[in-house]
């Protein structure tokens, strides 16, 4: 694996993530964890630590790889890489916004495309179901005390997400 | 030139306090775009569909937006650049010394709590999509599908989003073709 290869990876990777970054996570599960680059583990890791600091969490994930892989360079690179189809792709659409608002190609794009992204999202939450349910065998009652506990707040808190990352923290260090 | 600082201030700023992106971060976004004058209230709308109809992060998709209203071109790049910047710092910075923090015990439990609270977020989010989606019934059996294709490795999630695109254009164009 190269620099070469990286950066060619995170530019398909950036023009497919369709619907959102969240998808670019089982995308790059593909790319990174099933072809061994990285392990299972390290990428449960990357993508918590992603969620956990401000940003989006494509843009964190390419940063942390990048890193991971070819230091502040590779961080750097791979963050651009990403980026760059999605910024080309809105520089040619802009203009022509006016002519294609309502076309039906593009009405029916967009709800297919979202229907096969709830798939591919769904992908990468039962992966994380699966390293959850490993979890649960190490500490049962404390897991599900605090999956419930994140779930009844969830409601409250959601555009603060941040403070339910705080409780899920302290509660780690307290009882895991 | 004072309005370049602004653009690039304010989205620093929102680059540093957002988390989770995309859909969360608009409303936000909006917010400040308006009160600056970078777009009208008016432009929002078409300024959200192209961010989601477009690949890439909805949040940095709509910095390049707002940006390209404000300044053109060399705007679009200062609201990305300035929104990316402060993720990109702090997750080298993290990444770079996690070598040795992470085998931490204390972080491995704070990771672990953690890990927990984002798989409630990332479900959270999936149910909200899913209402999105669903609307239209035959689009369940789609969602099977694609999850069944790339979950059982039949196709790579690339392949997947490629042969979609391209099978809807070409059944439009085929239903098209039939009417007319």
């Amino acid at each position: 694996m190269n620099l070469f290869w990286l950066i060619v990876q995170f530019l398909l990777v950036g023009s497919l993530t369709f619907g959102g970054g969240m998808v670019a996570v089982t995308l790059l599960y593909d790319v990174f964890v099933l072809s061994g680059v990285i392990s299972e583990s390290l990428y449960v890791k990357m993508i918590t630590i992603a969620e956990a600091t401000p940003g989006p969490i494509a843009i964190n994930l390419a940063t942390y790889l990048g890193v991971d892989q070819f230091g502040v360079a590779g961080g750097v690179l791979t963050t651009l890489s990403f980026m760059l189809p999605s910024m080309l792709i809105i520089w040619v659409l802009y203009p022509l916004y006016k002519r294609f608002a309502h076309s039906p190609y593009i009405q029916q794009l967009m709800i297919v495309l979202r229907a096969v992204v709830f798939g591919l999202i769904a992908i990468a939450v039962v992966r994380m179901g699966l390293t959850l349910i490993e979890d649960l065998q190490r500490e049962p009652i404390a897991t599900v005390v605090l999956l419930m506990l994140t779930w009844f707040l969830w409601s409250q808190l959601k555009n603060r997400p941040y403070i339910l990352l705080i409780i899920g923290a302290v509660f780690g260090i307290l009882f895991f | 030139m004072k309005k370049r600082r602004i653009l690039f201030f304010e989205f620093f700023r929102l680059g540093l306090i957002t988390f989770g992106g995309g859909i969360a971060m608009l409303p936000v976004i909006k917010r400040m775009a308006i009160k600056h004058q970078f777009i009208q209230e008016k432009d929002w709308e078409e300024i959200v569909t192209i961010s989601q109809l477009s690949p890439g992060a909805i949040a940095v998709n709509c910095a390049n937006l707002i940006g390209y209203r404000a300044d053109g071109y060399l705007g679009s790049l200062i609201a990305i650049v300035a929104m990316i910047l402060p993720p990109v710092i702090v997750i080298t910075m993290l990444a770079l010394g996690f070598e040795f923090i992470l085998e931490e015990p204390i972080v491995q439990s704070a990771l672990s709590g953690m890990f927990v609270v984002v798989f409630v977020l990332f479900v959270q989010a999936l149910v909200s999509l899913g209402q999105l989606a669903w609307k239209k019934l035959w689009m369940i059996p789609i969602s099977l599908f694609s999850f069944a294709m790339v979950y059982f490795n039949v196709l790579t999630p690339g392949m997947m989003l490629l042969s979609t695109l391209l099978m809807v254009l070409l059944y439009t164009f085929i239903q098209r073709r039939k009417k007319s």
